[in-house]
């Protein structure tokens, strides 16, 4: 990405101080004053919900947006998010979802930038309003192919951890849920022992065990593990309901990997303790809960990326380890959506060209960018 | 052949073309005197054994060569009406005297006219078929008509054919002019067969289709046996046959069918046995979903998650319709491995999936 430039540093700057005499503007058309996830039906479509600075240092700060949107809602002043039909779909299911049943499988798909990691974040938001416990990973790909550092396991001799980025994560879980799980009071159900002092013992806060896997990063793989399976059985035991949202889900099954050993060969994702974790979180062999999870051809490697649909893109082991599921398309813009994106760009004076106001220009641009949202933003932006 | 190897290489010359004539054969433009004399005999052409001496040698004791006289090509003389099929009998080289036709091949730029017929090298070098005409054909069909029976009436479509004979034999007949009358090719016997008409089940064809290898085209659904390794047609013709019996019988689990079939011979060897016993071979035991043609949702690992997702699913025994909805969403996940998927196959397994998890209400 060639955005941090300096050209782009002054656009950025420039705009957030042209536009702080607009900020009150919140009724437009394209916008909903309906900030809570939880209400938003098929009448939002197409609308701009905001999200609250401290929901958003809550819910996204160890990631969740896509790196260029998180930027861009920084210049822009503020994160806004377009309700669209995938998201209004899935909270629809959720809503009424029978929660004694085992759990349902959601899986959006859809071509790389048409939104996939924004509408759950969506999702994300939703569930920390309706009280979910998030279990939430927001690039499964990171623990695979750009890992940092992997090393045998210290739990499953014959398996590997990534532990930089199991404590990264469990930051990332504890101040997405650090309230909720005080408030839940969860325990744990067994004792976990680490090493010969470090003992997690039964009836211990669940913060404890997060807490352990933060300061000693060599367990903190196994405390991912334990974590998982407490918060599987306590949803099973209705004491909290847990909301799994997995972005880039594909790469659990992904055929290749970037972390070699010392004899040239690859460790498959298949051989990491946080792949079992996971994979056993989206079985539905509990309740009480929900699992989200996107599949996204970036995921893969670029050999493997001809279809975006969902066989394809989870192979015959991903497909039936999370069969039956419920395959949500991400689309491109639809026409409304479209034209309540160029408003907002159009009202934040991010698109500031005057043909933009003009039918003509808006099909201009809607024919550019093929109305994929990704595109669209990359054709609008100054830079 | 020299006349030829002129062409290829003046080709680009056009001049030493016109000075000299690269074809023995003269142009109508270029008859000279001595050749309008040869065109007027008409009695054969006689081998002069002893030239005349003065033509051949010049005042000053160089000996000089004498061209021999070329006659004018046959075809001037052909009359309109004349029975092609007799002058160009058996297949043959082009010959550009003996074919009365303007004929011009040969690349040139594009233009200019391609050579014409004589001394043409590209008109040697493909095939033809001036001994095919339709005349000689219908003439040669005559010829054998006599040797040939009647058709049967009754057989008078492809599938009736197809009914009745089943298996067909092919075998190839050499002729040739040698001092042996065999070719080792004659023995050769293939027999095909449409592999439907054999009525085999599921299991049989399986194994069948793993009997017979690449034997077998999926396109046309024909088994072809080819048999070549006895030295005579009969004994090749009864190996295949035989190949054919041992095939069935061995891919067929309940051979009680057999009475039913229409291969005769698979009957005759099966009557024998007393007691139909279902063939299975040990190893077939072991096949295991890696080894499956094509995805069957029966017994997959579909179907078992399927199973312990309804066992404990609350209240879904009070659906009706349950059966049917199963059936519908074991449709689609088949289809989906089995044809590849697709827009239109996604939305189908999602409806078949809400169905089921009642999320439809």
């Amino acid at each position: 990405m060639i955005r941090y430039s300096r050209t782009y540093d002054f656009f950025r700057v420039w705009r957030r101080f042209s536009f702080n005499s607009t900020e009150s503007i919140t009724n437009h058309t394209f916008r909903t004053n309906e900030c809570s996830p939880i209400n938003h039906k098929i009448d939002h479509n197409g609308r701009f919900y905001s999200i609250s600075e401290s929901v958003k240092k809550q819910l996204f700060a160890g990631g969740g947006l896509p790196k260029e949107y998180q930027s861009l809602s920084e210049t822009l002043n503020g994160l806004c998010i377009m309700v669209r039909k995938p998201a209004i779909e899935l909270i629809h299911y959720l809503n009424k979802t029978n929660f004694d049943a085992p759990v349902l499988r959601y899986v959006l798909y859809g071509r790389t930038g048409v939104g996939k990691s924004l509408s759950l974040a969506h999702i994300i938001h939703y569930g920390s309003c309706a009280g979910f416990v998030l279990v939430h990973v927001p690039w499964v790909p990171k623990w695979f192919q750009y890992v940092k550092v992997a090393t045998p396991s210290s739990v499953q001799s014959n398996k590997y951890d990534q532990p930089i980025e199991a404590v990264e994560w469990l930051k990332h879980f504890s101040t997405q849920n650090g309230p909720l799980l005080e408030k839940c009071e969860l325990k744990a159900t067994t004792t976990y022992t680490w090493s010969k002092r470090e003992v997690t013992a039964e009836g211990s806060p669940l913060s404890e065990l997060i807490d352990l896997g933060l300061n000693r990063a060599k367990y903190a793989t196994g405390c991912i593990v334990a974590l998982l399976d407490e918060l599987k059985k306590a949803a099973t035991n209705k004491q909290c309901r847990v909301l799994v949202v997995i972005d880039g889900f594909n790469s659990f099954f992904s055929p290749v990997s970037k972390v070699i050993r010392e004899d040239k060969s690859m460790v498959l994702a298949s051989e990491f303790l946080l792949t079992d974790a996971f994979l056993s979180l989206t079985r539905n062999d509990w309740n009480n809960g929900a699992v989200v999870v996107s599949i996204d051809p970036l995921a893969y490697p670029p050999e493997l990326r001809e279809s975006p649909l969902p066989r394809y893109q989870l192979g015959k082991t991903g497909f039936e380890h999370l069969d039956p599921f419920v395959p949500i398309e991400v689309q491109n813009y639809s026409d409304k959506e479209f034209r309540s994106q160029i408003d907002y760009y159009i009202e934040r004076n991010w698109l500031q060209q005057p043909k933009a106001h003009t039918d003509n220009g808006r099909a201009e641009l809607s024919f550019t960018s093929g109305n994929h949202p990704y595109s669209l933003m990359r054709l609008v932006a100054p830079y | 052949m020299s006349a030829i190897v002129n062409l290829r290489v003046f080709r680009n010359f056009q001049q030493f073309v016109s000075i000299r004539p690269i074809s023995n054969y003269p142009t109508s433009f270029s008859k000279n005197a001595e050749i309008q004399k040869v065109e007027e005999e008409e009695e054969f052409r006689s081998l002069d054994l002893s030239p005349n001496k003065s033509l051949n040698v010049r005042s000053f004791g160089r000996k000089l060569y004498k061209r021999a006289v070329v006659p004018p090509p046959r075809s001037h003389k052909m009359p309109v009406d004349q029975d092609w099929p007799s002058v160009w009998p058996v297949p043959r080289t082009f010959h550009p005297a003996s074919v009365p036709l303007p004929l011009n091949q040969g690349w040139v730029n594009p233009g200019a006219t391609p050579p014409g017929k004589f001394a043409n090298a590209e008109l040697m070098k493909i095939p033809n078929f001036l001994h095919l005409t339709p005349p000689a054909i219908e003439r040669q069909c005559k010829a054998l008509k006599k040797f040939c029976t009647e058709w049967p009436k009754e057989l008078n479509t492809t599938e009736k054919i197809d009914h009745h004979f089943p298996i067909k034999i092919i075998t190839s007949d050499y002729l040739h002019s040698s001092p042996s009358l065999r070719d080792a090719r004659a023995r050769i016997v293939t027999l095909q067969l449409k592999l439907s008409t054999l009525k085999l089940d599921s299991h049989a064809k399986d194994k069948l289709l793993r009997l017979v290898k690449e034997r077998y085209n999926p396109e046309t659904d024909m088994l072809t046996i080819v048999s070549e390794r006895c030295p005579l047609r009969k004994q090749n013709l009864d190996y295949a046959m035989y190949l054919l019996n041992v095939l069935v019988s061995e891919s067929r689990v309940r051979p009680n069918n057999f009475a039913k079939q229409q291969l005769h011979i698979v009957c005759v060897l099966c009557a024998n046995r007393a007691e139909f016993i279902p063939k299975t071979e040990p190893w077939e035991n072991e096949k295991c979903e890696a080894d499956m043609e094509k995805y069957v949702w029966e017994g997959s690992q579909s179907q078992r998650t399927l199973e312990q997702l309804l066992k404990r699913m609350p209240d879904r025994e009070k659906a009706q319709d349950l059966p049917e909805v199963i059936e519908q969403y074991s449709r689609n996940v088949t289809h989906f491995h089995n044809e590849g998927e697709d827009a239109e196959k996604v939305n189908a397994y999602k409806e078949s999936v809400k169905k089921l998890l009642g999320l439809n209400a």
